[in-house]
C-alpha cells in the first residue's frame, strides 16, 4: 500500500489516504493494482464498526487491463522490495535485481545474502 | 545453508531457521494445547483459491466475478496476517491500556479481512501486464509505453 507523490512514493499509506495505491505482484509479468477513487474513499470514511461485511456480499467491480511500461515495472518492484517485512525473494540473481538492491541500500552491504546449492548468490 | 550476517561472517544454520516462523497463527487453548484451525481451515482455503486464478490469468483467460473476488479476499488476508499488523495491534492495546492476550492478535486478524475486502472491491482495479525480459538492456531502452 502506498501513495503516489509524483516523482516518489510514500509507503505504508492507509485506506483513508486519498491517493492510495495498492499493488499485488501476481507473477513476474502480472501485477494487480488498485487505486483509490472518490467513491472508495467515501465508503471507507463512512464505514461503521457495527457493520458486518461478509465475503459473499456482492460489490460491483471496476477492472481495467493494460500494459506496464518499464518505468512502472521498476517502480512497482522498488515499492514491493521496500515494503518487504523481512526478506526479499527472487528466483534469479541478475544484474537488474542487484541494481535494485544497491539503490535501496544506498551502497551499503545487504543485510542477508543466501546462496543456492550451486553456490551462486541467490539473495539479496 | 550458509547465511551471511551484517558483519559479513558466514554462519551455518538449518534451512528451517532461515526464514520460517512457526506457529504465527496458532491459538493456545486454556489448557495450553495448540489450535491450528486458523491455518488449516481458514488460511488454507483462502490460499488454495489463489493459484487457479493466477493460472487462468497467466494463460490469457479472464476470471469470472467470484474468481476476482478470490483475489480481493487473498489481498485482504495478506494485509491482515503479517507479524507487523500483530505488533501494531499489541501496541495499540498498550496505548489504550487494554490487556492483549496471546490469542488476541490472531483473533483480531479474523475480524479485519471482510472490511479490507469490501474496501479493496470499491477501488479501481488495473491488471498490469509486463513484457519486459528484466534484462539491463531493457532498463536503458524502454520498449513499451504505459497504456490501459
Amino acid at each position: 500500500m502506498w501513495a503516489d507523490r509524483g516523482n516518489s512514493a510514500e509507503l505504508g499509506a492507509g485506506f483513508q489516504e486519498p491517493t492510495l495505491q495498492m499493488s499485488c505482484p501476481l507473477t513476474p509479468t502480472l501485477c494487480l493494482m488498485a487505486e483509490q477513487t472518490e467513491d472508495s474513499l467515501k465508503a471507507v470514511l463512512n464505514e461503521r464498526p457495527e457493520t458486518r461485511p461478509q465475503f459473499d456480499d456482492i460489490y460491483p467491480l471496476d477492472i481495467d487491463e493494460g500494459w506496464l511500461g518499464i518505468e512502472q515495472v521498476v517502480r512497482l518492484n522498488q515499492i514491493t522490495v521496500a515494503n518487504a517485512e523481512r526478506y526479499v525473494y527472487a528466483d534469479r540473481n541478475d544484474e537488474k535485481v542487484l541494481l535494485l538492491l544497491n539503490d535501496l541500500f544506498f551502497g551499503q552491504s545487504e543485510p542477508v545474502r543466501r546462496f543456492d546449492r550451486q553456490g551462486a548468490p541467490l539473495f539479496l | 545453508m550458509r547465511r551471511f550476517g551484517r558483519d559479513g561472517q558466514v554462519k551455518l544454520i538449518g534451512v528451517r531457521d532461515v526464514s520460517v516462523h512457526r506457529d504465527i497463527y496458532t491459538l493456545r487453548t486454556s489448557d495450553g494445547q495448540a489450535d491450528v484451525t486458523i491455518e488449516t481451515d481458514l488460511l488454507a482455503s483462502v490460499d488454495g483459491l489463489f493459484p487457479p486464478v493466477i493460472d487462468l490469468l497467466s494463460s490469457g483467460g479472464m476470471p469470472n466475478y467470484w474468481q476476482w473476488r478470490h483475489l480481493s479476499r487473498f489481498m485482504a488476508f495478506q494485509l491482515a496476517r503479517t507479524l507487523r499488523i500483530f505488533q501494531v495491534f499489541r501496541d495499540e492495546g498498550s496505548r489504550l491500556g487494554i490487556e492483549i492476550g496471546p490469542n488476541d492478535p490472531q483473533l483480531a486478524m479474523l475480524h479485519q479481512p471482510p472490511f479490507l475486502d469490501k474496501w479493496i472491491c470499491r477501488m479501481k482495479w488495473i491488471l498490469g501486464r509486463n513484457q519486459s525480459s528484466f534484462s539491463p538492456a531493457d532498463l536503458r531502452q524502454p520498449r513499451c509505453n504505459v497504456g490501459r
